[in-house]
């Protein structure tokens, strides 16, 4: 289910096969520019990266969240937000975002809601490490995953969005 | 005619507390409230979180972004100022007798992103620990520290 709310920003521009800086109004001869993809299945704690090509890149991942938090990711789909780094401290693989940042989507009545990795060697307090250890709301992934989404992010095909399901 | 507006009222009422109870999050988070700049602003500061008294201004200015990676950087930063600055909780107890949600604030971070090890040196630190004249906050560290799930 897509919510009128969640559809992904798609800048002006992208998918019509013409940029917006070219001037140009052929677009049977333009380059088509497509946006890649994520998904997180709850169910079986795994993210898939699918890029504008086709190609499918999957990850583990997890969503325990602590139980003072506002819990799980909901279900839906989710548009692209901002990236955030946080220096050498927080943003390595013990870190508590992983090597490479937090990827934050917009999700209605929650804030900061985003995929990072971190925390490989590193018990939460129930004895969990890696993508099991618990987050306040984000999806843990690893730092293949990560890395994956910030290649994306660099590239033609950035991820304009996240699809969440079996997540309740 | 009244029965059916009974009921129609009835049933907004009772829908309105089941999502009201649906979220489990800080009493103080709003995401209404939390604007995109204060988010922003919030993640920012994240690195700078090493004393109580810079804890204590992102909890003033920030408190209604309390969710997500934002939330995580508050848990952890509760978490080694209790565990490697132990010394400075008299500061703690300071800002929490001029303003009680912080204190709540901080006993909320002490949770299940914390590791274990953690959990015991807060639980030693206060119950062995504990400054003169602080000691109800420290009953109070130490009962969350035990139970952090």
């Amino acid at each position: 289910m897509t919510r009128s709310g969640e559809l992904p920003r798609i800048p002006d521009g992208w998918l019509d096969g013409a940029p917006a800086d070219t001037g140009r109004t052929d677009s049977s001869s333009a380059p088509v520019q497509m946006a890649s993809t994520l998904d997180y299945d709850g169910a079986t704690n795994q993210l898939t990266l699918t890029r504008g090509d086709g190609t499918v890149q999957q990850f583990p991942a997890g969503n325990n969240t602590d139980s003072r938090s506002g819990g799980r990711w909901p279900n839906g789909t989710f548009r692209y937000e901002r990236h955030t780094t946080h220096g050498e401290e927080d943003d390595s693989p013990n870190g508590k975002y992983g090597s490479h940042g937090n990827y934050i989507f917009t999700v209605p009545s929650r804030e900061d809601m985003g995929v990072h990795s971190g925390r490989v060697d590193r018990r939460d307090g129930a004895g969990r490490s890696g993508v099991d250890h618990a987050t306040f709301g984000c999806i843990r992934a690893t730092d293949e995953g990560t890395a994956a989404i910030g290649d994306a992010m660099a590239s033609d095909d950035p991820v304009t969005r996240i699809s969440v399901r079996n997540n309740r | 005619m009244r029965s059916l507006a009974a009921v129609a009222v009835g049933i907004l009422v009772f829908s309105g507390m089941a999502v009201a109870q649906e979220f489990r999050g800080p009493p103080w988070f709003s995401a209404e409230r939390c604007s995109r700049e204060d988010a922003i602003a919030a993640d920012k500061g994240i690195g700078q979180l090493k004393s109580w008294a810079a804890l204590h201004r992102a909890f003033r200015l920030y408190r209604q972004c309390d969710d997500g990676g934002i939330a995580e950087a508050y848990s952890d930063a509760v978490a080694i100022l209790l565990t490697e600055h132990w010394s400075e909780v008299p500061a703690l107890a300071k800002f929490a007798r001029t303003n009680p949600e912080f204190e709540r604030f901080v006993l909320l971070h002490i949770n299940s992103l914390m590791s274990p090890e953690q959990g015991k040196t807060i639980v030693d630190n206060a119950h062995n620990r504990c400054p003169a004249g602080i000691k109800q906050l420290c009953g109070r560290l130490e009962a969350k520290a035990k139970h952090p799930l």
